[in-house]
C-alpha cells in the first residue's frame, strides 16, 4: 500500500489526518518535514533502528499510536527505505502506508487549482506545496503562458493539453535562488519566448527577450493577453509583476499573502530593502485595491483559502500584511536582521537559473527543503 | 585503513548498504574489520546514524573516493567490539 504526495497533501485538509512515521536520519528530518493545511501528528524513528532493533522499534510505534484508529503514512528521503519500514509495520499488525518517492517527491510536485476569473481569461495556480512554490497557467482562448514554472516541464505539458492550451512563452518574475526555473528547458523544447527582466537575466547561457516596465507581452506584433509589466526591484534588481487584466497581479517574490521577498539575498539588504519598499508603496500605488495578488510563494498553510488558493485581496495586504504596515524605518531594520541565514545552495541554484549545466543528481539536491525566501523575524 | 572484510554496497539505494552491513558485521569475528563501500550520499549520516543505535559496533572512520567507472563512493569502515 503506498500513497502519492498529492492524496497525503489533500488527506492534511481533512479531518483525520493520518500519522506520520519518518524514517529519515534525525538531522534531515529536523531540516525539512511534511507539513500541511493542519500540522500532522509526526514521529521520527530513523529506519536503521528497525534494522537494528525491530522489536524494540515496532513497540515505541506502537505506544505512539496508542490504540488510536488512525493510519500511520511512513516517510523517507526517496520512498525506498518507508516501503521497508511500512513492511516492517505491516507485519506487526500496524496499518501503514508508504509515501512513494519519499520528501524528493513531496518537494516535486504540484496541485493546480483555478483562480476565479471573468470569462475569457483562465488563471490556475500550481501549487508545489512541499517547497510552497507557486507558479500560474494564464489563459485567453487557446493560448497559454506560464510564470514561474518549475523544473516538472511535464506537469505543464500535460496540464495544458488536457485543458487544450498551447504554450504560447514562459514569463520568470525574477532569478529565481531557491528552485531550478523550467522556464529555459520549455522554451527551447517548445521553441517559444521567455521573456524576464535583463536586470536578471544579463549575462545568461540562453536567449530570452528582455521586457522592461511597462512592457506588454507580444509575440511578434500579437497582443496575446492583456498582460501589463510592472518593474519591482527589492527582492532582485530585476523583479518584475505582472498585471493581468487589471485584475490580477502577479507578485512574484515581491509580496506575499503574510509578508514580502527578503530584499537581503543579494548581500545588499539594505539597498535592495530600500527598493523594495519603494516598490510595495509607491510602485505599486497605482494597483488598486481590488486587485488580487498572486504571490509564488506560500509562506505556510493558514495562507490557504477555503478554495485551496493562495492569493489574496491588494487592499486586504495594504491594511494587514505585517511588512506592508511597517514604517521605511522599521521595515529596513527587519530587512536587515533577516540577512545572513540563506541557504548555501542559493547561490548555486541562480547559476543553474543563468544556464550552469547541473546533474539530475545535482538539481535534485539543490532543490530539498522548503523555500527561505520571505522575509520574517527569525 | 587495513580491513578484514569488504562489502560491496556500490549502487545500492537506502535501505539496503544498512541491512547488508548489519548481517556482514554480525558474522565478523569481534575486533576485525569490515569495509563498506557504498555510493548513496546519504549513507554517511545514516550510518553514524545507525552505529549510535547499538553499543556493540564502532564507526571507525569514514571517506569519500571514486571507483573505476568514476562513481563518487562513500566508505565506512566499522568493527564489532565483542
Amino acid at each position: 500500500m503506498m500513497t502519492t504526495p498529492r492524496e497525503l497533501f489533500e488527506r492534511l485538509h481533512a479531518p483525520d489526518p493520518p500519522l506520520i512515521l519518518d524514517v529519515r536520519n534525525k538531522e534531515e528530518f529536523a531540516r525539512w518535514k511534511i507539513e500541511g493545511p493542519q500540522m500532522p501528528e509526526t514521529l521520527n524513528i530513523p529506519y536503521f533502528a528497525f534494522i537494528e532493533d525491530e522489536e524494540a522499534s515496532v513497540a515505541k510505534v506502537k505506544s505512539w499510536i496508542a490504540g488510536r484508529s488512525r493510519d500511520v503514512v511512513v516517510v523517507c528521503a526517496k520512498g525506498d527505505s518507508s516501503e521497508f519500514v511500512a513492511e516492517i509495520l505491516k507485519a506487526h499488525g500496524i496499518a501503514s502506508r508508504n509515501l512513494s518517492g519519499g520528501m524528493v517527491q513531496w518537494g516535486r510536485d504540484e496541485i493546480f487549482r483555478p483562480i476565479p476569473t471573468p470569462s475569457p481569461l483562465r488563471i490556475w495556480q500550481a501549487n508545489r506545496f512541499g517547497k510552497g512554490c507557486l507558479s500560474y497557467m494564464i489563459a485567453r482562448g487557446q493560448d497559454a503562458v506560464i510564470v514561474d514554472p518549475h523544473r516538472q516541464i511535464d506537469d505543464y505539458r500535460d496540464f495544458a493539453s488536457r485543458q487544450g492550451l498551447v504554450v504560447r512563452g514562459v514569463f520568470d518574475t525574477h532569478l529565481h535562488a531557491d528552485h531550478v526555473s523550467g522556464a529555459p528547458t520549455i522554451a527551447r523544447a517548445e521553441k517559444i519566448p521567455y521573456w524576464g527582466n535583463p536586470t536578471d537575466f544579463t549575462g545568461a547561457a540562453f536567449d530570452f527577450v528582455p521586457v522592461q516596465d511597462g512592457a506588454r507581452l507580444r509575440i511578434g506584433e500579437i497582443e496575446l493577453m492583456p498582460v501589463e509589466v510592472l518593474h519591482s526591484p527589492g527582492h532582485t534588481p530585476g523583479s518584475t509583476c505582472l498585471l493581468v487584466n487589471r485584475g490580477y497581479l502577479l507578485t512574484g517574490d515581491t509580496l506575499f499573502v503574510s509578508g514580502v521577498g527578503r530584499p537581503d539575498l543579494g548581500g545588499h539588504a539594505l539597498e535592495w530593502g530600500r527598493d523594495l519598499y519603494k516598490t510595495i508603496h509607491d510602485r505599486l500605488r497605482g494597483v488598486g485595491d481590488d486587485v488580487q495578488v498572486l504571490p509564488a510563494h506560500s509562506s505556510g498553510p493558514l495562507e490557504q483559502r477555503p478554495d485551496g488558493t493562495v492569493a489574496a485581496r491588494l487592499g486586504d495586504l495594504r491594511a494587514k500584511n505585517p511588512s506592508m504596515r511597517l514604517d521605511e524605518e522599521s521595515f529596513l531594520r527587519e530587512a536587515e536582521s533577516a540577512a545572513g541565514h540563506a541557504p548555501v545552495q542559493y547561490a548555486r541554484i541562480r547559476r543553474v537559473n543563468l544556464g550552469d549545466p547541473a546533474s539530475a543528481d545535482e538539481l535534485i539536491e539543490l532543490e530539498l527543503g522548503k523555500n527561505e525566501c520571505a522575509m520574517s523575524r527569525r | 585503513m587495513e580491513a578484514q572484510k569488504t562489502l560491496d554496497a556500490r549502487g545500492l539505494k537506502c535501505p539496503m548498504p544498512i541491512v547488508k552491513a548489519k548481517k556482514e558485521i554480525d558474522a565478523t569475528p569481534p575486533g576485525d574489520v569490515l569495509k563498506v563501500i557504498a555510493t548513496d550520499p546519504g549513507s554517511v549520516l545514516d550510518f553514524q546514524g545507525w552505529i549510535k543505535t547499538s553499543t556493540n559496533y564502532e564507526l571507525l572512520q569514514q571517506e569519500e573516493g571514486k571507483d573505476e567507472q568514476g562513481r563518487k563512493t562513500f566508505i565506512h569502515y566499522l568493527r564489532r567490539k565483542s
